[in-house]
């Protein structure tokens, strides 16, 4: 038994060292490399993170423009600098991002650096179903592993290897997917839907294309507009709680913590489905309004756009015309400006200063907000 | 173990160790009426019973939805719960391993019947038979009489088990983590994108996918050697250096070697094998590998895969093996023959639709020059060439055995440069592992 004890330690002891040695090699020579090929924005989300002292946190709303309207390419952030001259403005868009990765990427935020002011948007599309178990889900995963505090770098390239994420095929999360639409009922305590499951509702939409009811062209959107609304949302919902870590993470490193909601065409699930899906719509966002209102700093922008401001006009999404970004952009500056840093002038129109980056320069155009 | 092995499957998908459990208890209960049955049609009615309700197992979970294709009643089954419930469960996942534990449990059955096994009476010691999860998802297949007699013998911990178990396992993770892995990553890229391609990139990839599927099966049957063998339990060899058999028949004698095994004691003899001239042995040969292909997946090019097989199989037995020439030269060029044949019928096997493959025979002999090129990393290179020279010249005997001439510090110089390769070059792409979808 001595013998057995005396080689497995040797053994230890010199695994021990190699993975040491491994470490240190892997360290010095090739996980700067690897961080770009594996997490492409890690170094200019950590630039902007510790060089500014507003931070905006969004997803691919806060960069999409109209290409056929809009006269301004200007994005949600960069807004947000233009109504607040004296600030530093970072922006930081990851396309397809969620609450679940932003709670993983803000772990690199520092107590005494970096924004004093975090401004994160919260689109309600991704605390659904389609979201949920959306085709990205894995690569994103392994994407924010290399945000983690916790992990050295040879143990992240470890983890990359071993697929040590939630790591769901294409197949698994359409199983998931196709699951939850036919067994998560639509109907809570306050809100009782026409049909009793998402399944149950694409049936019916299927029936009205094949008695042609619905028009072709609607039908495609019609389907969509079911499986990115069709859900309700509660407190166990692991997004919110990814939501919470974040609240908790930010009071802990105080920053002051803005909650955006971002607007959602509200306007053509009415003209598809009448009361039916805007119930359940209306229904979460007051959720949200309520959960989060005494928690954090809110803006609730869920209302402000119309059909027509949405770029693409046949599927759910939150790509505004610069109207509506400059509008969610004034709102934010507003609450920063009287609820965040009260020495900060109110911002309108008037405080809105082109100037502030030379390629703004040539701004021409005024809107009148709503 | 019998609980660490359902801890295993089901902690995946518990409704698929419900199934296995299931189909198990159905067999043991089979077996056990065929021992005691009065007459041999009624050991006859209870092997049927058995036989059929695998299948039916196989057919609802992995041919079901291929049966039905996109039929409107393939629609109307998804609209009622427990339909709903069994294609969301097959269309989606195929239970891991399903044609593993079905042949396995299928062989046990059969002996029983041919009375060349007594069946087990403990239901318990039956299902950890089927379920011992070193190889429960993707072999090797193991026979009744091998892998019973092992499970429930008295082992105690022995270091020899252990340091060669482990052995065995590092080389595995090696295979799958740096070698499969990483051209599969190769791989991928090429099939995703097969028009953009160019000659000398679609030869390349298919090299690539020979290699990895090689890498990836070998690996997982070492990782499941090396896993039992740290239990005492010494699983089969699936593999022997398939890439320098001379001929296809030499080949499958190499190549999955538990699965060759089961085809040949349970399909190819009884259908007639090679006693009974020539006609029959061509049948023989074409409904195994027809059987293997549909075994391997359900879809036409699957069955392609397996006929082709079938096919090659006839010819190197039939007209190759006539000529006779002593020469080196010449066993390295069936050598070559050989691995070119099975290399390119690989393309029915990785192709993901019917008129993929034909796509790339009009690239690979066709000469363009594409849009782009395949990049091969270099420590891709390296890794292959690693294997290929271990695999082909080097390694004689298993891994474990070949390391042991070695002294400590040289075999622990190589763990170290496996364990520094697993850990920083690993493929970043999750592909799991290839038989798992069998």
């Amino acid at each position: 038994m001595k013998e057995i004890v005396k080689k497995i330690t040797l053994r230890i002891v010199i695994f021990i060292v190699i993975l040491i040695s491994a470490e240190w090699l892997y360290q010095t020579f090739l996980f700067k490399e690897d961080v770009k090929l594996y997490c492409k924005n890690y170094f200019t989300n950590d630039s902007i993170i510790n060089n500014c002292n507003i931070l905006y946190v969004g997803e691919s709303s806060n960069t999409s423009f109209n290409p056929w309207s809009d006269s301004q390419n200007y994005s949600i952030s960069e807004y947000l600098q233009l109504f607040l001259p004296e600030q530093k403005v970072g922006g930081i868009t990851q396309h397809g991002y969620h609450l679940g990765l932003f709670e993983k990427l803000l772990q690199n935020l520092k107590k005494d650096k970096g924004p004093s002011v975090v401004v994160l948007t919260l689109n309600m599309r991704n605390l659904g179903i389609n979201s949920k178990f959306g085709g990205n889900e894995s690569h994103f995963q392994q994407e924010v592993l290399f945000y983690n505090q916790n992990y050295t770098p040879l143990m992240k390239r470890i983890f990359v290897s071993f697929h040590f994420y939630k790591n769901d095929n294409d197949l698994e999360l359409e199983r998931e997917k196709v699951k939850t639409w036919r067994t998560q009922y639509l109907a809570n305590s306050i809100i009782q839907s026409k049909y009793s499951t998402v399944r149950q509702w694409l049936n019916e939409v299927e029936r009205k294309k094949y008695e042609r009811s619905i028009p072709a062209v609607y039908g495609a959107m019609a389907d969509a507009y079911i499986k990115e609304f069709g859900f309700l949302i509660d407190e166990n919902d692991e997004r919110l709680i990814a939501l919470n870590k974040i609240i908790e993470r930010c009071k802990q490193i105080n920053k002051k913590l803005i909650l955006h909601i971002l607007p959602e065409n509200r306007d053509y699930a009415q003209q598809l489905f009448g009361s039916e899906l805007t119930q359940l719509m209306d229904y979460n966002i007051d959720f949200l309004q309520k959960e989060y209102n005494e928690r954090v700093e809110l803006v609730n922008n869920y209302l402000i756009s119309n059909g027509t401001d949405y770029t693409d006009q046949f599927y759910p999404t939150e790509h505004y015309n610069a109207r509506i970004r400059k509008a969610i952009a004034m709102s934010i500056a507003k609450k920063i400006s009287i609820k965040v840093n009260p020495n900060l002038p109110i911002p309108n129109n008037q405080t809105f200063n082109p100037d502030v980056k030379q390629k703004f320069a040539d701004s021409l155009w005024v809107y009148n907000f709503k | 173990m019998l609980l660490a092995s359902y801890f295993f499957y089901g902690y995946w998908k518990l409704e698929f160790a419900a199934l296995m459990a299931f189909t198990s208890i159905i067999d043991w209960g089979c077996a056990l009426q065929i021992h005691t049955a009065q007459s041999k049609q009624k050991a006859l009615f209870w092997l049927w019973l058995s036989i059929l309700s695998n299948v039916a197992m196989l057919f609802m979970f992995k041919y079901f939805n291929f049966a039905l294709g996109t039929t409107s009643i393939s629609q109307k089954l998804e609209n009622h719960q427990l339909t709903a419930w069994i294609i969301e469960l097959g269309k989606y996942t195929i239970p891991a391993g399903i044609s593993f534990y079905t042949f396995q449990s299928l062989s046990y059955i059969i002996d029983v019947y041919r009375k060349q096994e007594e069946p087990e009476r403990n239901v318990l010691k039956f299902m950890l038979f089927v379920s011992f999860f070193p190889q429960l998802v993707a072999g090797p297949i193991e026979r009744f009489g091998k892998l019973h007699s092992q499970l429930f013998a008295t082992h105690s911990a022995k270091w020899r088990n252990i340091s060669n178990g482990l052995r065995i396992a590092l080389y595995g993770l090696f295979l799958k983590i740096c070698i499969a892995d990483n051209l599969a990553n190769i791989v991928d890229t090429y099939y995703s994108n097969i028009q953009a391609f160019g000659t000398v990139s679609s030869w390349l990839a298919i090299f690539c996918f020979a290699f990895q599927v090689y890498a990836d099966f070998f690996g997982y049957s070492l990782l499941a050697q090396g896993s039992a063998l740290l239990f005492g339990i010494d699983l089969m060899d699936n593999f022997n250096k398939p890439y320098t058999a001379k001929s296809i028949p030499e080949f499958w004698h190499r190549w999955h070697i538990s699965l060759s095994t089961w085809f040949k004691d349970y399909i190819f003899v009884p259908v007639g094998g090679n006693k009974k001239g020539p006609l029959v042995l061509a049948f023989a040969v074409l409904l195994v590998f027809f059987t293997s292909g549909l075994w391997h997946g359900a879809a036409t090019t699957m069955i392609l895969f397996g006929l082709t097989q079938g096919f090659l199989y006839l010819f190197d037995r039939f007209l190759f093996s006539k000529i006779k020439i002593q020469n080196h030269l010449w066993d390295k060029f069936k050598q070559l023959k050989t691995f070119v044949f099975f290399m390119l019928s690989l393309i029915y096997f990785r192709a993901e639709s019917t008129d993929q493959p034909s796509k790339i025979w009009k690239k690979l002999w066709k000469f363009s020059a594409g849009e782009i090129d395949l990049n091969i990393p270099v420590y891709v290179v390296l890794f292959l060439l690693i294997f290929t020279l271990l695999d082909l010249y080097i390694m004689k005997d298993r891994v474990d055995i070949w390391l042991r001439k070695f002294q400590f510090w040289q075999r622990w110089l190589m763990y170290a440069f496996v364990i520094m390769a697993i850990c920083i070059f690993g493929g970043a792409t999750l592909h799991p592992f290839v038989y798992f979808q069998f």
